[in-house]
């Protein structure tokens, strides 16, 4: 289990004097005891904003989807922006679990435990919308094709949204799989260091009986490696067959072929902003600097600095293609994006996605922690107008004039979104204090076994 | 002998045992206390436990289950009616005419109940065609907050109590000779009047005043002062070739719309046997719906507008120039279209006698009097003149008149200074109100005796001299009313109903024209229409023109152009006396796009320099004050495109104060203001904008000129004009893609690796002729009242919830001073290669076989997926429960438009579900007629016949403009035109393949005006 470093390189876990014991109660330190006050603060935040997400929708099914700022011609605004938004940000904790480890990037142990539970609590949030959003939500199971009496009545297969059904249902098991394995031997590490019997109690359930032995290590690594390989290809799936919901349309602005790639960018880039947002505070909250390192930090500024490159050439590539195109309704689609009502939107988009993150080409910034934290809410801004750009500036103003239109949300459009935020983060606060949040078991296959004294020699001897 | 017993049981047999279950009812004990005092013990769970628990489940389930849906009673018939066969209609020829409009129609009924108002194309006048109001005035007749009881000084009393209390007062004052008014507006109805000719002969201190609220006023004056007789012109647009309108909305409000909007369209369709099409100049103030279709217009200001029609006569007449622009150009049209030989026909929406003298001299010039203008036999629309309104006026003012009997009339709402008015009318001896429904008159008359709604009510009318018609009940009176005549019966004593009364008087009418009377009566109740022999020979008197000297100083002297001008105008909602009827008020104005309330329209460049500029976006209009006839008036202002500059314009109908529901109380009453209930302009001035902005219910954002893209030589591909000359040389003319020919460029870019769709059988389409849509509306509201689409209300219309299924986009060409305007209908286009079909998720709207895009309303979940993906924009979702058709019951509990009344919704179509909140609803090419047409066709073995089924959309049109059928069968009509070279599909270019077709926009000029 033991990991050798390169001495070139910067360790991957920091800190004097570690030893696997002090690894172990640096991490479940934060599911022991009674939560400190801020966490208290920031649950009680988390949980008005759980509130107003209830109340908000609850409006919303006794009313009806009028309470909401839609009309005749955008039927679709901030809810599916939000949908999108949060599906985005649940692409980072399957791709660092399982594409970086495919990749052997062993720098990803110490975040993908918390990118994984965020993937899984944004996916929740994301799955909320499609039904929230549907105008009869009591019917909502009509979705699924299941067998039913009335003769062969069945779901439309060629519709994206069951697609997206599918995609999402799928991603959402095989991630809570794949972060449920993964806690395992954590469990029962946090059971055995319990000292009341009901924690050991519960722990030990959800640990399923982790004993640690030999065949169990090598089945487990078996399954992170087959769920790894299932994982991969739902990362690039799930968004491709959101950003379908769009390019199989006929609406200009939609109707685009370069969306899967574009949006799965888009959605890694998001993701990563998101982890970072949270990394950087969960670092500093829950003492973690030594696991969460600058490293850390400055490997996730690369990978938002090239998708965001991506995404940036991805715009930039509709706008060549448009004009291209030769065709007016899409000629004026994209012109009316960057030049219409909702200018204001794009070139916030623009700003927050494509110039900014181009700061990281430094490494001074790449290795900031403000400049990190600034950008990652940056990012999480930015994506969120892209989708909104995308949805409501090509619905807005489409084919026939006469039904163009202006939209503005209600109160009831923001409560939502900003509720969903209060369930995230509400979900995400009572992950932080009940499970590992650094999964220990991988940590500890990464911590260098080398005595900083043999380290020291080492170096001497290759004059570094 | 004793009886044998049969026994089952031992215990049965044995008397002890009997005793004591009798006496004990309860054998065991109660196992009340059970768990509580005792413990229970292990065998507890016995036979009563589990009645216990079955009982409790069982009322816990019913509790559980009492908040059900809500229970909907349905009552069958007991007696099934003879003629009435439950599922199917009946229709029943009847009239509905109101303020000037005469229309022939047939009343749908439903199991005993009017639902809907269809066209009578047995009609010579209205010719099938309907109006909005007519469309609406179905609605009214449901409207709970009718009077339900006649009062009297605001308490319900019974008819006799009443009928004793005007009696005597009426006998008081016929003893103290004075005066007693009559004052109704316009009344077609030959019973009618001679009720009221009966009544002053028994009142001989009564007289009748006519009132039309728009009144027409100069025009009979003009008449009599010409040719020797009161009545209003018969115009035949059909007759004219060239067709000069001087302010006069002909097709859409003024006068008869839909018998001259079919005239005037039925010259104005062209095909490639047909070019014979007339032309069509429009001078104007504002912009409206008729001259959208005209094909030259001019704008000019209000009062050159009032002076056009002298200059215009001095120019043909002695070559004088004029100040006025277009006074040349129109000249020289005439004088080319007289030397020619063509017809002329010249109208003016004036209500000025001398400009209408004037109108006339010109149209003699022309000579038209005789060709397009007759006067000769009486044209009875309106009757109503402004000395007469003087004269009651004065007496009400200076106490002389003592009694007011309404009818038909709401003379506080429309009459200049109507509120003082009304305090006079209050303080009067006798005031009696027939209104239906309370209204600002109604509300200060001590005596209230409703009248039935029409669909109610028997009566006859005499539109035209030699035209009678007799309307028939289509229901028995809901509520607790009397037709008015019935009670003028009763008061000036005359012995009968109204019904023998009306057919006494048609005794004079169709003797001898059958060979009995009762023929001609039932023959005439059938049809609708009795044409007398010799009508359709026209005659005309001469002019006489010795007026025209007088009448062209006065108009120079009266109309001086001034800095800001008024003008006043009616829209397709009507005149206000239906302010009520939530169907027109939520029914855009064909220019404007907007709903439910009035405001001032005036050019963008006025607007602009008044820094009252709106935020359209946020469909927010400046509030301005402007001062007219010496009053200030504040309303919202609208930049209208083509308001002549230095105008504005403002209509009637609106600012009503009492109707049965606040809802319909919106806007200004301009017939407050009018210095004269004829008056249809004024001088104004400005006098601030108050910087404040109104919310208005526009439904289509105003300034959306069609669009040119990105290097400016493209067009979006919605609307293609062309001119007649280039039509003659080719019909394809303005019918491009790209540049190119439609065929070609379809033959040579639509083309698919899917296999066709074949549809066997019928394949249903539509074409909609751009040519014959004068934007008139009526469609729109017969969709509505067909399909029982609901209505929304001013805030959701606002909120861009508006829910028709069939709208007229109104686009834009041309200058902002003078574009052109072309209206298009816009429904589902219910494509082949639907958009809006494969992205469902559950598959609710789909394909029929024959070429429908369905909704399946009950597996809608309300993704609003198809909404999105429609490049029409044509589909609507209920985004709150507006029907009351929700599975939870209403909880949409502010129903202020009284939608979920048990009686207004007895007019819903029962072929057609309402939709509940959730889902999606759109245009079905009414599936449930489509349905019947076929039915029917089973029922006799037939195959279809062409034209059988029509669209609700389609019957209503006044204009032919709609053609529905089989496209599949190429003897059809819908054939022929879907293949014709000026058939488009809108944005066809994306492969959606609609299915409703238009035909070019042809406009008949000369190129330097395209």
């Amino acid at each position: 289990m033991s990991h050798v470093d390169s001495l070139i390189r910067e360790p991957l876990i920091l800190g004097k004097d570690k030893t696997y014991g002090q690894i172990t109660t640096d991490i479940v330190r934060n599911t022991e005891g009674n939560p400190p006050r801020e966490w208290w603060f920031a649950f009680g935040i988390a949980l008005i904003g759980l509130l107003l997400y209830v109340v908000a929708v609850s409006w919303t099914i006794f009313k009806g989807i009028g309470v909401w700022g839609l009309q005749k011609t955008v039927n679709w605004a901030w809810d599916i922006t939000n949908f999108v938004w949060w599906v985005g940000i649940g692409h980072a904790g399957t791709l660092i679990s399982a594409v970086l480890l495919l990749f052997r990037q062993k720098w990803r142990t110490g975040i993908n435990r918390a990118a994984e539970a965020m993937t899984i609590f944004a996916v929740i949030c994301a799955g909320q919308f499609p039904l929230i959003h549907m105008g009869r939500i009591w019917q909502g199971f009509f979705i699924f094709p299941y067998a039913n009496t009335r003769g062969p009545l069945w779901v439309n297969f060629n519709s994206p949204l069951l697609w997206d059904v599918f995609a999402i249902s799928t991603y959402f098991t095989v991630s809570c799989l794949f972060w449920y394995s993964g806690l395992m031997p954590d469990f029962a590490t946090i059971r055995d260091r319990a000292t009341s019997a009901k924690r050991k109690y519960i722990y030990n359930i959800l640990s399923f009986g982790w004993r640690g032995t030999a065949k169990q290590w090598s089945r487990f690594e078996s399954l992170s490696l087959i769920l790894a390989g299932l994982s991969t290809p739902l990362v690039l799936s799930v968004h491709t067959i959101v950003s379908f919901d769009f390019a199989t349309s006929v609406i200009p602005g939609w109707h685009t072929t370069i969306f899967p790639p574009y949006f799965v960018a888009g959605a890694i880039f998001s993701g990563f902003a998101m982890v970072q947002t949270l990394m950087l505070i969960a670092r500093k909250v829950q003492k973690l600097e030594d696991y969460i390192t600058i490293a850390h930090i400055e490997s996730m500024n690369k990978v938002i600095v090239l998708t965001g490159s991506i995404v940036g050439i991805a715009y930039i590539t509709e706008l060549f293609i448009a004009w291209y195109s030769g065709y007016l309704y899409e000629q004026y689609a994209f012109y009316n994006r960057a030049f219409g009502d909702y200018y204001w939107a794009y070139w916030s988009m623009m700003t927050c996605n494509v110039l900014s993150p181009q700061l990281f080409w430094f490494k001074k910034f790449r290795r900031s922690i403000f400049v990190s934290f600034v950008m990652s809410i940056f990012v999480n801004i930015g994506m969120w107008f892209e989708r909104f750009v995308i949805i409501v500036t090509s619905l807005h103003k489409d084919f026939l004039v006469s039904s163009w239109n202006y939209f503005s949300p209600t109160w009831v459009d923001m409560a939502i979104f900003v509720g969903s935020l209060g369930l995230f983060f509400t979900l995400f606060l009572i992950f932080a204090r009940t499970f590992p949040v650094i999964a220990i078991a991988e940590v500890k296959a990464i911590f260098s076994s080398i005595s900083e004294a043999a380290q020291e020699k080492h170096r001497k001897e290759h004059n570094h | 002998m004793q009886e044998k017993i049969y026994w089952q049981h031992i215990e049965e047999i044995n008397p002890s045992n009997i005793v004591e279950s009798n006496t004990k009812e309860f054998a065991e004990d109660l196992p009340v206390l059970q768990g509580i005092v005792e413990p229970i013990s292990d065998n507890a769970h016995n036979r009563r436990d589990f009645l216990k628990s079955l009982g409790f489940t069982v009322g816990a389930a019913t509790l559980a289950a009492s908040c059900s849906i809500p229970e909907r009673k349905s009552i069958p018939f007991v007696n099934r009616p003879e003629d009435i066969m439950p599922g199917m209609a009946t229709y029943y020829a009847s009239v509905f005419a109101q303020g000037g409009d005469y229309v022939s129609i047939l009343v749908k009924n439903r199991d005993g109940r009017p639902i809907k108002i269809e066209g009578n194309p047995d009609s010579i006048i209205s010719r099938g065609g309907t109006s909005a109001l007519a469309q609406a005035s179905v609605v009214g007749l449901y409207d709970s907050k009718r009077y339900q009881n006649p009062k009297s000084n605001g308490k319900d009393v019974k008819w006799s109590e009443i009928d004793k209390e005007i009696v005597s007062k009426l006998d008081s004052l016929k003893a103290s000779n004075d005066r007693v008014a009559i004052l109704s507006s316009t009344i077609m109805s030959p019973s009618s009047n001679a009720l009221i000719f009966q009544f002053l002969a028994k009142y001989p201190n009564a007289y009748h005043v006519t009132h039309d609220m728009v009144s027409f006023s100069g025009l009979i004056q003009a008449t009599e002062m010409s040719f020797g007789k009161k009545t209003l012109p018969d115009y035949h647009f059909d007759k004219a070739d060239v067709i000069v309108s001087i302010g006069a909305d002909f097709a859409a409000t003024w006068g008869n719309p839909v018998e001259y909007a079919s005239k005037y369209i039925s010259r104005r369709k062209v095909n490639k046997e047909n070019t014979n099409m007339s032309r069509h100049i429009h001078v104007e103030a504002l912009p409206s719906a008729t001259s959208a279709t005209a094909d030259i217009r001019i704008p000019v200001s209000a009062s050159e507008e009032a002076r056009f029609a002298a200059d215009l006569y001095n120019a043909l007449t002695s070559g004088t120039a004029s100040s006025i622009k277009g006074v040349s150009e129109v000249k020289e049209e005439l004088m080319k279209a007289k030397a020619s030989g063509k017809t002329c026909l010249i109208v003016n929406g004036s209500n000025d006698a001398n400009v209408q003298v004037i109108t006339y001299a010109i149209n003699s010039f022309l000579g038209a009097i005789g060709t397009t203008v007759f006067v000769g036999k009486s044209v009875n629309y309106k009757k109503g003149t402004q000395a007469e309104i003087d004269t009651f006026v004065a007496e009400l003012n200076n106490g002389t008149l003592k009694g007011l009997i309404c009818i038909d009339s709401n003379p506080v709402y429309s009459l200049p200074n109507g509120e003082e008015l009304g305090k006079k009318i209050k303080n009067l001896e006798l005031s009696v109100s027939f209104s239906d429904k309370i209204n600002e008159t109604s509300e200060v008359c001590k005596f209230i005796c409703p009248d039935n709604n029409f669909l109610e009510s028997w009566n006859d009318y005499e539109p035209k001299e030699g035209i009678y018609s007799i309307a028939q009940p289509a229901i028995s009176p809901l509520f607790n009313t009397r037709q008015y005549q019935q009670s003028m019966m009763k008061w000036a004593g005359v012995e009968g109903s109204y019904y023998d009364f009306i057919k006494k008087n048609a005794m004079a009418i169709g003797n001898g024209t059958y060979h009995n009377f009762d023929a001609f009566w039932e023959y005439t109740l059938q049809k609708g229409e009795y044409v007398a022999p010799g009508t359709e020979v026209l005659t005309s008197s001469a002019f006489n023109g010795s007026n025209i000297a007088t009448a062209l100083g006065q108009v120079q002297a009266s109309y001086k152009k001034s800095e800001l001008e008024v003008r006043f105008y009616q829209s397709i909602q009507g005149d206000g006396s239906m302010a009520d009827n939530p169907f027109l008020q939520e029914l855009p104005d064909p220019i404007t796009r907007m709903t439910w309330d009035n405001y001032f329209i005036a050019n963008p460049k006025w607007v602009e320099s008044k820094g009252a500029n709106a935020i359209l976006n946020e469909k927010k209009f400046a509030i301005i004050t402007l001062k007219i006839n010496g009053k200030d008036v504040t309303l919202p202002v609208i930049p209208v495109a083509g308001v002549a500059e230095g105008t504005i314009g403002v209509k009637y109908g609106f600012g009503r104060k009492t109707t049965s529901n606040e809802a319909y109380n919106n806007g200004f009453n301009v017939y407050s203001i009018l210095s004269k209930a004829s008056n249809v302009s004024s001088t104004a001035s400005f006098v601030s904008n108050s910087g404040e902005f109104a919310k208005l219910a526009s439904v289509q954002s105003y300034f959306t000129l069609t669009h040119k893209g990105l290097g400016g030589e493209k067009t979006r591909n919605l609307i293609k004009e062309t001119t007649l000359s280039e039509y003659i040389k080719n019909p394809e003319s303005g019918n491009t893609i790209g540049g190119k020919g439609r065929k070609a460029w379809i033959d040579h870019h639509l083309v698919t690796l899917y296999p066709k769709v074949e549809m066997p059988g019928h394949q249903w389409g539509m074409v909609i002729d751009l040519n014959s849509c004068v934007g008139c509306s009526a469609c729109v509201v017969a969709c509505s009242i067909e399909n029982n689409v609901p209505v929304v209300g001013k805030n959701e219309v606002y909120r861009s919830h508006d829910m028709h299924w069939l709208r007229i986009d109104r686009y834009h060409t041309g200058s902002m001073d003078n574009p052109d305007v072309t209206f298009q209908p816009m429904l589902c286009q219910h494509c082949d290669n639907a958009p809006c079909e494969n992205v469902c998720p559950v598959s609710a709207t789909n394909h029929s076989s024959d070429g429908l895009n369905q909704m399946a309303y009950n597996r809608c979940i309300g993704t609003r997926y198809c909404a999105n993906n429609c490049p029409y924009k044509v589909r609507r979702f209920n985004w709150f429960d507006y029907t009351g058709s929700d599975s939870f019951g209403a909880m949409n509990d502010e129903d202020s438009l009284n939608r979920l009344d048990p009686i207004a919704r007895m007019v819903l179509n029962p072929d057609v579900v309402t939709r509940s909140r959730g889902v999606i609803e759109k245009c079905s090419f009414c599936v449930q007629k489509i349905q019947a047409g076929k039915l029917e066709a089973k029922k006799e073995s037939r195959e279809l016949r062409d034209g059988e089924i029509k669209t609700a959309c389609q019957s209503a049109c006044a204009t032919n403009a709609i053609t529905f059928g089989d496209v599949n069968n190429k003897s059809t009509l819908v054939y022929q035109l879907t293949n014709d070279e000026r058939a488009f599909g809108v944005i066809e270019e994306i492969y959606t393949k609609p299915s409703v077709s238009y035909l070019t926009k042809v406009r008949n000029r000369d190129n330097k005006h395209a």
